[in-house]
């Protein structure tokens, strides 16, 4: 079975699995999937003074209103 | 056993034989009857089909591809515009490589909105990546659904396969067939035992993945070289099945062709219309053949150009038009076919039968006459011509 760690992108077409297929999951610790967050943010309320920066800055709902 | 069956019975029964595990079905006519006779079968218990009735074509084919990613075998049934409906994911199921088969019952794709046979649907998906296989009358249209799977299914080809037979015509009108019996159907079919599927326990799966660039050839190479693998496949497979039916099929059937000076490349039922007229002419001693492809993806280049090499003058016969300006689908691929002979024979295309438009043998007679006439004097005229249509001009 091929494995998704002896894929690259010097591998010959011969060594590819038939259209891409992936036989594991979780392959996408494997590398850098793009740019976007795997870390969630966690607000500590005990640490927030009210300055009210992380409002137009944050895109998650992580602030509690 | 033998019976008589329309073409859509034959292969609506084909697929009860089968008991398939999933159909996506959407009708359209004409092949409408063949969701319609299966539902019967499902209602009645003769089937364990899950038979899921969909929204659109579009979602019949989805509804197959899901399937077969999963572990199942998935059919369905289609025509013109519903083929067209199908058009992005007849690519997505040649690509992710899933045996999917799927009966097309040839009509002719709008506009002008008709309902009637022609080719132009199936010719459109000529580039997707399904294995095409077309059927002359409604016993040709029973064996091939039935070849299908074996053919698709086997573990180095994996690429679906497009059944396709002339609607009304071969679809509607009825024959007497000879059929198999149920056991030796099941056995010769076997069980679709995908190495890797969806519901497997013992692995994930992922199916239709996002290729960069860096990736994308090397999978479509892999792709053409399944469908080039095909070939011979898709032969091995003719061969099992002659042996339990006793009826032989190849890449394309050559008819009076050991001597042939004069030929036709044709597709589908015209077939027959003009094996009759072979027949007249050769009682005349015109040493008339054709070849009928039965085979067209993968295209049997190779073979054709053997079968032709010793002819004087081909009429390679389009029953769609491609609007390329330059000859139909299948002029360009004999074209392409012939090309690389040392000694050619004069090809001419005749773009017929469009809409369902008659075809007589009379007509296949004056193609004849033209191929004669070519073949004394070196003439070929215009190559790219149309047959069958009312015009102003003498020979139209």
């Amino acid at each position: 079975m091929i494995r998704a760690k002896d894929i690259n992108e010097l591998t010959p077409w011969q060594d590819l699995t038939p259209g891409g297929e992936i036989y594991e999951a979780g392959t996408a610790r494997a590398f850098n999937t793009g740019t976007w967050r795997t870390n969630t943010p966690v607000f500590h309320e005990e640490a927030c003074k009210h300055c009210m920066l992380c409002v137009p800055f944050c895109p998650d709902s992580a602030i509690p209103v | 056993m033998s019976d008589r069956l329309s073409g859509n019975e034959a292969v609506a029964y084909a697929m009860k034989q089968i008991n398939p595990d999933v159909m996506g079905a959407f009708p359209i006519t004409p092949s409408t009857e063949i969701p319609e006779y299966f539902a019967g079968y499902v209602a009645n218990g003769e089937v364990n089909t899950e038979y899921v009735t969909v929204e659109s074509e579009h979602s019949s084919m989805s509804v197959c591809i899901a399937a077969q990613a999963a572990g199942a075998r998935a059919v369905s049934a289609t025509s013109s515009c519903g083929l067209a409906l199908m058009y992005e994911l007849l690519y997505v199921a040649a690509s992710c490589r899933l045996p999917i088969t799927l009966a097309c019952v040839n009509r002719a794709l709008s506009g002008p909105i008709n309902i009637n046979v022609d080719h132009s649907d199936s010719m459109g998906a000529r580039d997707s990546g399904w294995i095409q296989i077309y059927a002359e009358n409604n016993q040709e249209a029973y064996d091939n659904f039935l070849m299908a799977m074996p053919i698709g299914e086997t573990p180095s080809i994996r690429l679906p396969v497009m059944t396709c037979m002339d609607g009304f015509i071969t679809s509607h009108a009825v024959e007497n067939i000879e059929l198999l019996e149920t056991d030796a159907v099941r056995k010769f079919v076997g069980e679709y035992n995908p190495e890797n599927y969806l519901l497997k326990k013992e692995n994930p799966l992922a199916v239709g993945p996002y290729d960069v660039s860096p990736y994308y050839m090397e999978h479509k190479v892999l792709q053409a070289e399944a469908m080039k693998a095909a070939k011979v496949r898709i032969l091995e497979v003719a061969a099992e099945f002659e042996k339990i039916s006793g009826r032989r099929y190849g890449l394309f059937e050559e008819y009076r062709m050991e001597d042939a000076q004069l030929a036709l490349v044709l597709i589908g039922s015209t077939a027959g219309t003009a094996k009759a007229a072979v027949d007249k002419l050769r009682e005349d001693g015109v040493k008339a053949g054709l070849v009928k492809i039965r085979v067209f993806r993968p295209f049997p280049g190779e073979e054709l150009a053997r079968a032709l090499a010793n002819t004087r003058a081909v009429a390679v016969m389009d029953k769609s038009e491609g609007f390329s300006a330059n000859g139909g689908p299948l002029f360009a691929e004999t074209c392409s076919a012939l090309y690389g002979l040392k000694e050619r024979p004069y090809l001419l295309n005749i773009v017929y039968g469009l809409g369902g438009r008659d075809v007589r043998t009379e007509d296949i007679e004056t193609v004849f006459g033209r191929l004669a006439d070519i073949a004394v004097t070196g003439e070929t005229g215009p190559v790219y011509t149309h047959m069958g249509q009312r015009s102003k001009e003498e020979n139209a």
